[in-house]
């Protein structure tokens, strides 16, 4: 009730037209592509059975229940810059809203510009078409991260409060570190007036712990997957990732840790044995459900995704947060270094860390080659490509650059350049 | 949170060594008359050190606790609560034989001991063993039970300190040689061993037994000078290091003799670039304030010259392997991501 009335106030308040509703319309087209993903993901070779939770947590009509009947405020966040920790220790829902799907009757035309990335479009139009979890939010948090995300957060800010996090775009300098620090103890503060509560010292603590249970995990299905290559395809590694944008912590937890114990059986049992496919790592930009385009056509093709340095993926769940002082302020600043030290996001000046993670994940994994999806009209991840494809030329890495958007008409042609560039590394082995 | 075995070793260690360093004359029984375990040196031409000195002055030592010259861990400061003097403060060692013209090669065995302890050690000493850094550190640990962040000094400050550590060794050593003059003879008596009549030891290391040294001795210009300016820095250096992790010994000169043998010594750190993402624990952690472990994307080697081998960042850096602490190209330990132990 009282979510509601707070979203109404706002919108009485502002200049724009209050948001539109779809009809239902946008939901069944997300229903629609979700139900096409899910019967895709059935040609999988080896599924753990435990897959069934994270299939529902981010596909079934009732995946958001927990949000809508949560007691306290929702606070919606995109990126990785948002620090969970936080959120979760202030006792706020907190949501991940970053889009995947964009309808065709595409209805935030005249609000955006036409070349205005998918990610940004498809989140403004959840957002406007009121589909949860956008629509349940109380507050939207927005790392000012690319131009569009900024600029994103001010048309978000006409209907609901939003919270821009000015996020510096140099990791060297001691003073961005310091000017983030300040941004997050600004949101550490905002949450606090949100919900009326400080955030304790052992709350924050406690917090930190129970979520780095969740990089425990994916630390251990990282190892795993460099064992064990074809058991877990890279379509299912990426829905359990993402299954924690819809979940709360402690049952994601749980749930992914009874398939990473049903992986090492069946890896036991040697399942995978005489399994020979082209192990791929996956690079750049973001792939979110239920955009699984990019993915269906490379394991479809032969091969496996056996890594990947997606912001949507492995990195959003890989560096923990190390606490070195048990202060308030030391656990505060561990929390916000984390969000925003390791993060491989070209929207930082140097992108010598992106480039390195890849090098370093074909080197690890002992890749075949490498695919980079880039997301047509993100120029960051754009301008990065050509360094990575320079590095891995270096290295003799084959290299296979993939722009599409989240539109389905290219899907034909990507798969043509799949099955050449799979070709190619075939005749190489 | 993670097991930090590194640095649990690392308190034991210190708390060790405190003991040992500063009540060694006691446990070892260093004496005057050479009687106790550990054997005199004895002056190079037979001479009494500590003649010139009366009663009451600050470099004055009683007949009771007599400078005595003794190998580790017989004593380390002069100013050690049952007296003696190993010649283990380089600079001690320095400004009293720069003084006494002592010749050279009377000098040269200890000046062998302390390269040789320099090369194997470097700053390892500062982190693990020096007893005014366990103290130090005692500060940081009240402050952090109190629930106090540190203090990270600006990159200006660090420059500062950076140049004032050459600045505080460069002018003992100078103000040592000239004294040490015919024309200059005269102040010998106040000006003798100039940092260490102002170093925080020599306030802290008596009253930590049963010597009596002199607190307040105003008699003259100088002593009156180097009796405040002690108990200054004395203060200085508890606030320092209760509101700031290292910073003081970024200016310490006894660490900067230390510091030279940092790169090129047994002691090395080393990162493999391509591991790190860059994630800034090591930084963030580091006692020192230290950037360029975190920084470096291309040399292997990423020993500092400030670095005081704490392996704070080897310890919490969690990226498997991405930082090695080697001695003689030995890996020591390595880094390893964390898993939280089970509860």
């Amino acid at each position: 009730m009282k979510k509601r009335k707070i979203i109404s106030d706002i919108a009485q308040r502002h200049r724009m037209n209050a948001p539109f509703d779809s009809g239902g319309l946008l939901e069944r087209e997300a229903g629609e592509r979700m139900k096409e993903n899910l019967s895709r993901l059935n040609g999988i070779l080896y599924r753990p059975r435990g897959m069934k939770y994270f299939e529902d947590a981010v596909s079934s009509p009732a995946r958001f229940s927990w949000l809508l009947n949560s007691g306290g405020p929702v606070v919606g966040y995109f990126c990785n810059f948002v620090p969970e920790e936080l959120l979760h220790a202030a006792g706020v829902t907190g949501v991940r809203l970053c889009g995947g799907i964009l309808p065709v009757s595409d209805s935030v035309e005249d609000i955006l510009p036409r070349d205005a990335c998918s990610v940004v479009k498809s989140s403004l139009s959840l957002f406007m078409s009121r589909m949860a979890p956008s629509g349940a939010c109380d507050v939207m948090v927005v790392p000012a991260s690319c131009d569009p995300k900024a600029k994103l957060a001010e048309i978000l800010n006409e209907y609901v409060p939003v919270w821009v996090l000015n996020l510096p775009r140099k990791k060297d300098y001691e003073e961005c570190r310091n000017l983030w620090f300040g941004e997050i103890k600004k949101f550490k503060l905002k949450l606090e007036g949100l919900t009326g509560r400080k955030i304790g010292r052992e709350k924050l603590r406690d917090s930190i712990m129970l979520l780095k249970k969740r990089q425990d995990i994916v630390h251990e299905l990282y190892d795993f997957r460099k064992r064990h290559p074809f058991l877990l395809s890279g379509r299912d590694a990426l829905l359990i990732f993402q299954a924690s944008f819809a979940d709360v912590p402690e049952r994601w937890i749980e749930r992914a840790g009874s398939v990473l114990e049903e992986l090492n059986t069946a890896a036991g049992e040697g399942s995978d044995e005489g399994l020979s496919r082209v192990k791929l790592l996956l690079g750049g930009a973001p792939l979110i459900w239920p955009n699984w385009k990019v993915l269906h056509i490379v394991e479809e093709a032969g091969a496996t995704v056996i890594a990947d340095t997606l912001c949507s993926g492995t990195q959003m769940l890989y560096d923990p947060v190390e606490i070195d002082e048990l202060t308030d302020e030391g656990l505060l600043r561990a929390v916000a270094m984390k969000s925003f030290l390791p993060s491989l996001c070209p929207c930082f000046i140097e992108s010598e860390d992106h480039v390195d993670r890849i090098l370093h994940l074909a080197e690890d994994f002992r890749v075949d080659g490498v695919v980079y999806h880039n997301l047509r009209l993100c120029f960051p991840f754009e301008m990065d490509s050509v360094r990575v494809r320079h590095a891995l030329r270096e290295r003799n890495i084959p290299f296979l650059n993939i722009q599409t958007d989240y539109s389905q008409e290219d899907t034909e042609q990507i798969r043509v350049r799949v099955e050449a560039f799979l070709e190619i590394i075939r005749s190489r082995k | 949170m993670r097991k930090r075995k590194i640095s649990l070793c690392r308190r034991i260690t210190q708390a060790v060594c405190f003991v040992l360093l500063v009540y060694g004359a006691y446990i070892f029984g260093t004496s005057p008359d050479g009687t106790g375990l550990l054997p005199r040196i004895e002056p190079d031409d037979g001479l009494p050190r500590t003649s010139g000195f009366e009663q009451g002055q600050i470099l004055w030592a009683t007949p009771d606790h007599p400078v005595v010259e003794t190998y580790p861990p017989g004593a380390i400061c002069r100013f050690n609560p049952r007296g003696g003097l190993f010649k283990a403060c380089f600079l001690h060692f320095l400004s009293e034989n720069l003084t006494w013209r002592t010749r050279l090669k009377y000098l040269l065995p200890h000046i062998t001991v302390f390269a040789v302890l320099a090369f194997l050690g470097a700053r390892w000493w500062c982190g693990w063993v020096c007893p005014l850094g366990f103290m130090g550190d005692a500060a940081g640990a009240l402050r952090r039970r109190m629930g106090f962040s540190y203090l990270n000094p600006g990159q200006g400050l660090k420059k500062t300190l950076e140049v004032s550590k050459y600045a505080l060794a460069g002018s003992a050593l100078f103000v040592s040689c000239m004294i040490g003059r015919d024309r200059f003879k005269d102040m010998q008596c106040s000006l003798f061993l100039p940092y260490c009549q102002i170093c925080p030891a020599r306030i802290i290391c008596p009253l930590l037994g049963a010597a009596k040294p002199s607190f307040a001795d105003f008699s003259t210009a100088s002593s009156s000078f180097f009796t405040a300016g002690a108990w200054m820095v004395l203060g200085l250096f508890f606030a320092v290091f209760f509101m700031s992790r290292r910073v003081w010994c970024r200016v310490c000169p006894v660490g900067l003799f230390n510091s030279f043998f940092n790169r090129g010594g047994a002691l090395s750190k080393e990162k493999d670039a391509l591991r790190c993402n860059r994630c800034g624990i090591c930084a963030e952690s580091c006692p020192m304030g230290i950037e360029s472990v975190y920084r470096e994307k291309k040399k292997k080697n990423v020993s500092d010259f400030n670095c005081i081998y704490c392996l704070k960042c080897v310890e919490l850096c969690p990226k498997d392997d991405c930082l090695k602490f080697k001695f003689f190209g030995r890996t020591l330990s390595r880094s390893r991501y964390g898993r939280t132990p089970a509860s």
